[in-house]
């Protein structure tokens, strides 16, 4: 039982960290491979604070949320003023040079040899309202004006500023908040997991954040929700294949952005009218399969 | 002439832009007062859209000065130029494809919706209220252009008259003083062009817009400007009423050679 429950946890704290990423790379268009960086601020801002100070759980993750968002705004004032595909270099630089600062300042961090002996407050009941929490800020993000900006600015820069959009700017609020998600996704993984190490921050998991966007639809945020349940339950339910798991992980997201280029559910998203009408669908005409479905088998 | 000054919307001296060796604009002037629809025409590659890029700010002009009521808006950033009371479209279409014809207006409201950040992420009721008054603006600028029909519709996924008409909406919803159409009747059919004809018409007659426009189609620049600007090969070869213009002989050689 408690494997279950200790891999929904494991689950719904990359959750609150990919939501993030949806806004950030599926609304906004812009690719940041140094998500992890930002975990690793707020996990080691979280952790070291209530070790070292004392500070109470809570409270530690919102320092961590802080750090890894004030980071963010530092990072984000030169990077976002570049090009696209350069701002995805620069936060990949980034998120690589604060693993391995981490790595460097042994005394503090415990360097490689990792920080051993982390308090276990990250529960199940924790991270559950943390996700759904996320996932609502999120779904409001999508809903409101700052959903349409970013769509804007997503497919036609020059054309949202010409209309009055402060481009930079929204830039900037978009990264600092889909930073501060990964922070507090960083922070409970750190009460989670007893030891922790810089490395398991690295760009690897970067990656992995921006490909379930893509996977569940960059439209759609309940896309990027199954998704993430998908890809991230998927290596253990492969686990009786041993070795041929990650070929067979692989195999199926190219295999997804090829069939299906629009991601899993491409624009479609999970409301009160949509499931009333996907409902209404299913009992007419009970024997049509649903297309998402199709491609995930 | 102060008073005719204080009717004065925008006021461009000079204006020189150069990409390389290519002199895209060469010493540009312009009067425009308000209520008043003026046209900038010329041969293809003349810099009329350049023009319309300098002074919306979307390039950095090379020298020049340009005033809009009263303020100089030399190289400002384009969506503060937006935000001052210009608003524009784009010759070769620009809509945000992924978005309605609804959200494509409404994205171009930002700067007046009036709600945080933070009350966008928490939904709060501010910003529920906010949202339907924005809707009610949508819904009565999607009517004046006459394209409430399809409202919910992927605005790229419309025929091209439709599409010019949403173009034109998003721009009326930066809640402009000024509107700068790019060739806003290329592409169209001749009962479309008419259709034209008469929106330009009845958003300067009606809704008392001052209109900087740029067209091929002479069927709509005669009709509707007070006053027109001719440029070819970046220079200002002629400006008057139509009719002056008309009968220009350098226009006449421009347009139909020697």
């Amino acid at each position: 039982m408690q494997y279950y429950a200790d891999l929904a946890t494991m689950l719904l704290i990359s959750l609150t960290a990919v939501v993030g990423v949806f806004a950030l790379t599926g609304l906004t268009g812009l690719f940041s491979f140094g998500q992890g960086g930002f975990m690793a601020l707020g996990a080691y801002t979280a952790v070291l604070s209530n070790m070292r100070l004392g500070v109470p759980y809570p409270l530690a993750l919102l320092l961590g949320v802080l750090m890894a968002g004030s980071c963010s705004v530092l990072i984000g004032y030169p990077a976002l003023k570049l090009r696209r595909d350069f701002f995805a270099l620069a936060t990949f630089g980034f998120g690589e040079a604060i693993t391995a600062i981490f790595q460097m300042f042994t005394q503090v961090t415990g360097g490689t040899m990792g920080l051993p002996g982390i308090p276990r407050y990250t529960e199940l009941w924790v991270a559950l309202p943390v996700a759904a929490g996320a996932i609502f800020l999120v779904a409001n993000f999508k809903k409101s004006k700052m959903g349409r900006q970013s769509i804007a600015i997503r497919n036609d820069e020059l054309a949202a500023q010409a209309l009055g959009i402060d481009v930079f700017r929204h830039k900037m609020v978009v990264f600092a908040f889909s930073a501060g998600l990964a922070g507090l996704a960083g922070g409970m993984q750190g009460f989670f997991i007893h030891y922790m190490d810089p490395r398991i921050f690295g760009w690897t998991t970067s990656v992995e954040q921006v490909i379930t966007v893509y996977f569940g639809g960059i439209n759609s945020l309940t896309g990027s929700v199954v998704s993430t349940l998908l890809l991230s339950t998927m290596p253990e339910v492969l686990r009786f294949a041993s070795t041929w798991r990650v070929v067979i992980y692989a195999a199926l997201i190219i295999l997804t952005m090829n069939l299906r280029p629009q991601g899993l559910l491409g624009d479609w998203e999970l409301t009160r009218s949509s499931a009333r009408d996907q409902y209404r669908r299913l009992r007419r005409v009970p024997a049509e399969p649903q297309p998402a479905e199709l491609e995930v088998r | 002439m102060a008073a005719v000054n204080g009717d004065l919307l925008l006021s461009v001296e000079g204006l020189c832009k150069s990409f390389g060796g290519v002199r895209a604009v060469v010493d540009f002037g312009l009067e425009l007062r308000k209520d008043h629809v003026v046209g900038l025409i010329g041969p293809n590659g003349a810099g009329k859209t350049t023009v319309f890029n300098l002074l919306s700010g979307i390039i950095p002009a090379d020298s020049g000065k340009v005033t809009f009521q009263g303020r100089d808006i030399t190289n400002e950033k384009s969506y503060v130029i937006a935000r001052l009371g210009i608003g524009r479209t784009f010759q070769n279409l620009r809509l945000f494809d992924g978005l309605s014809v609804a959200d494509n207006v409404k994205a171009a409201c930002c700067h007046d919706v009036g709600y945080s950040f933070l009350s966008a992420l928490l939904g709060l009721p501010g910003m529920r209220d906010k949202e339907r008054a924005l809707n009610a603006k949508v819904d009565q600028l999607l009517e004046l252009v006459g394209i409430s029909h399809c409202r919910d519709e992927r605005a790229r996924s419309l025929p091209y008259g439709l599409q010019r008409k949403v173009e034109i909406a998003r721009a009326l919803a930066t809640n402009p003083q000024l509107l700068f159409l790019d060739e806003p009747a290329a592409g169209l059919n001749p009962s479309e062009v008419a259709e034209m004809l008469t929106l330009i018409r009845g958003l300067h007659e009606e809704q008392h817009f001052s209109i900087f426009l740029i067209e091929h189609h002479m069927e709509v620049v005669m009709p509707v400007c007070d006053d027109i600007y001719v440029v070819n090969m970046g220079q200002t070869i002629a400006h008057g009423t139509p009719q002056e213009v008309q009968s220009h002989p350098e226009v006449l050689k421009a347009y139909l050679g020697e």
